[in-house]
């Protein structure tokens, strides 16, 4: 009786879990792939037909979705690699700060803990032609004569929101890096040090090696959150416009399905979202344990 | 004895009549007992005419209960919802806009009404109403936008001089398509003065260039329904905003940014010398403390189009009955209720709003004849007019989406002056597919 009962023990102890995996994820997504395969709309009564993979031949042929997945990409590798880069050097010059290290890092943080729909709020009056902070500086110093649109001009539009993304996440990857340097044993850079190593060839040869791992987590984490968080700050500060100049995949999807009321077209678009993700996550995933080796 | 007996007879009067005559009233209570689930479109002025339900129960014995009261955008959302779980959803707040798209949910509310139950109805707002013969929601009150125009500077002698002498005519509210380009022109003096502003993005957008199509003399579809948006009529409505944004630069840069509050505070601020706009914004015009502007501006009918005529986009709120509702007498009851003529009036005369009831518009202008300032007058009496031929969008359930499917298109024109055939046969394309489907 004890072996029964130690035996199924464990399955009772995930029980709870499983169960709340399989109602918020598994069903669901389960349940939207098989919206994806019909011609439902939320608008039309007997819409719910099964028509295969019809939606998904269409958006492989929707320019728009093209269009926003080459946006969710440049948006992704831009953002990424600058945070990467500035939260480093945040981070270097955090570590050697001699007195008010806690306040630095607790300004320098400050950003990241805004909603990201305060910030996209925050930076449509910053680059607002009329009324913005950006133009009005601008304006008072000479530099410009008649105020600038950043945000429909479909070179500027997509910078200034890039802009907008790198300002709040730039903290989190510091704090990441800042853990990791406040954690590197001394005994190797000291090494470096009575070798006669220059500044440059200790944080070269030694810091960064060390700080690998930690750079793939924090890349890995901003890569997949990259899209999923600019989605508020885009349809606040461009709606995704102009002309599909910042339109990623997670504001095409919400047009098509929310707006537009066209269920299946918009769970057939994020069927591929998901799919590229969880390939980009696995090889991810994968740099990082070779990292670690 | 006699006064006696007529003393008992009185008592016994005084006793039974109350009692029969309050048993004949609750007798007449047609809805005791029905509960009638609502989802109206909420915010400050919207919420007044509600205040008037409860004479509704009183009346029909019906209990409303008001399940939400959201955005337009959000009510569409939950109210889709609602349809397609089948719950349990009585009379929804609706547009002419959105209707068509909802057609198959919502209730022929003709088989309920007479004539004569629609005789107080602007005919254009029932007309914008009816979808393939059905009238499918009773129309609230109606948006048409009007040109608001800069008194101060049409009416300055130097602006007048100088206008003359650079474009040899005088000065006054653009009349016609020229005139608009020249004025928005002339009067564009960055970064403090614009000639005109106009809603660059998203659905606003797509109206602006549909009533630049119609004064053009085109349309969306032709009568058997073929695309020909793409044709001159089309390409000359575009071409005019292209020209003001991108070629002439007579507007603020933001635009393709700019939506209804945009533009209007845009005016306000006094950046701009003239523009089209919903009545709504009046009394916020007005106001020294809300706007720049107040007691210097003016009100002038839309200049018109190469066609000769101007047609002027607009739409109506109001209120439909589900098709699913258990008790579809009562809630087609509470829509003509809150469409009444004398609920209209009272909504009007709280919010601003221009009622769809012909009595009570007539209501409206006494008022303002007796005590208001001319301009008020004016506001009516142009406002009459165009609500007499406003046009709706399209009524198809597929406008949304060719709306989604086209507006970046047209910003492309916009932001990047690129050819307007080129833009229209793509969306013209865009649209085909989407009714193609």
């Amino acid at each position: 009786m004890r072996t029964h009962s130690e035996r199924y023990f464990p399955y009772v102890l995930i029980l709870p879990s499983v169960i709340g995996t399989f109602l918020l994820i598994v069903f669901p997504l389960v349940y939207s792939f098989f919206l994806s395969l019909t011609s439902f709309h939320l608008l039309k009564a007997q819409s719910l037909r099964f028509v295969g993979f019809q939606n998904f031949w269409e958006v492989l042929h929707d320019p728009a979705f093209w269009v926003a997945l080459k946006n969710s990409l440049l948006f992704m590798v831009v953002v990424v690699n600058v945070e990467l880069v500035l939260g480093l050097l945040v981070a270097l010059l955090l570590n050697r700060a001699s007195g008010g290290q806690g306040i630095l890092r607790t300004l320098f943080m400050i950003p990241m803990m805004f909603p990201p729909i305060l910030v996209g709020l925050q930076f449509r009056w910053f680059f607002n032609d009329q009324f913005g902070l950006l133009n009005n500086i601008l304006l008072s110093l000479g530099i410009i004569d008649r105020p600038i649109g950043w945000l429909v001009r479909t070179k500027t539009a997509m910078p200034a929101v890039m802009f907008a993304d790198i300002w709040q996440n730039t903290p989190f990857t510091a704090v990441v890096f800042l853990a990791g340097l406040l954690s590197l044993p001394v005994e190797p850079l000291e090494a470096a040090l009575v070798d006669g190593a220059s500044p440059w060839q200790r944080f070269r040869y030694v810091i960064l090696p060390m700080l690998r791992p930690l750079i793939f987590i924090a890349m890995t984490i901003r890569s997949l959150d990259a899209g999923r968080k600019a989605f508020d700050l885009i349809m606040l500060m461009t709606g995704g416009g102009p002309a599909y100049a910042t339109e990623i995949l997670g504001t095409y999807t919400f047009r098509r399905a929310i707006v537009d009321y066209q269920f299946a077209y918009g769970a057939a678009i994020s069927f591929i979202d998901m799919v590229l993700t969880v390939g980009f996550a696995v090889y991810l995933y994968r740099q990082l344990l070779k990292g670690r080796t | 004895m006699v006064v006696r007996r007529f003393l008992v007879a009185l008592v016994v009067f005084s006793l039974v009549v109350p009692f029969s005559l309050s048993a004949m009233a609750q007798e007449k209570k047609p809805f005791e007992g029905v509960v009638l689930n609502a989802y109206f479109i909420g915010g400050g002025a919207y919420e007044k005419l509600y205040t008037k339900i409860p004479e509704f129960e009183e009346q029909t014995g019906a209990k409303v209960n008001i399940a939400a009261k959201l955005s337009h955008f959000e009510l569409n959302k939950r109210v889709a919802q609602e349809f397609a779980s089948g719950g349990d959803i009585d009379v929804i707040s609706t547009h002419t806009t959105f209707a068509p798209g909802q057609k198959d949910f919502l209730l022929p509310l003709n088989e309920y009404l007479t004539p004569e139950d629609l005789k107080d109805f602007t005919p254009s707002t029932i007309e914008a109403s009816t979808v393939d013969g059905k009238l499918i929601m009773l129309p609230r009150h109606t948006d048409v936008r009007i040109m608001y125009y800069r008194t101060d500077l049409f009416e300055d002698p130097r602006e007048q001089e100088a206008f003359k002498a650079k474009y040899g005519y005088d000065l006054r509210p653009p009349t016609n398509w020229q005139e608009l380009l020249d004025v928005a022109e002339f009067f564009t003096r960055p970064p403090n003065l614009y000639g005109f502003v106009f809603t660059g993005g998203e659905e606003p957008l797509v109206g602006t260039f549909y009533e630049l199509l119609l004064s053009a003399g085109g349309n969306f579809f032709d009568e058997e329904g073929n695309v020909i948006f793409n044709q001159e009529p089309g390409q000359k409505a575009l071409q005019l905003l292209v020209d003001l944004y991108y070629h002439k630069k007579a507007t603020p840069e933001g635009v393709p940014n700019y939506r209804w509050d945009e533009v209007a505070k845009a005016f306000r601020d006094g950046l701009i010398a003239f523009y089209f706009d919903w009545p709504g914004w009046y009394t916020m015009m007005k106001d020294p403390k809300e706007s720049k502007v107040a007691g210097k501006f003016g009100l002038a009918p839309y200049p018109v189009g190469p066609a000769g005529y101007a047609k002027i986009w607009g739409g109506s709120h109001g209120f439909a009955v589900a098709k699913s509702t258990k008790n579809p007498e009562a809630a087609v009851a509470l829509v003509k209720f809150l469409t009444s003529g004398d609920n209209l009036y009272f909504e009007a005369k709280e919010g601003g709003f221009l009622p769809t009831s012909i009595s009570a518009y007539q209501r409206l202008k006494e008022d303002v004849a007796k005590t208001g300032d001319p301009l008020d007058l004016k506001r009516l009496e142009l406002l009459e007019q165009e609500l007499a031929g406003f046009v709706p969008p399209p009524k198809i359930p597929e406008y949304q989406e060719i709306v989604s499917a086209i507006w970046p298109e047209l910003q492309k024109s916009l932001v990047e002056g690129r050819d307007v055939k080129v833009t229209l046969d793509i969306a013209a394309e865009k649209v085909r597919k989407i009714l193609g489907r």
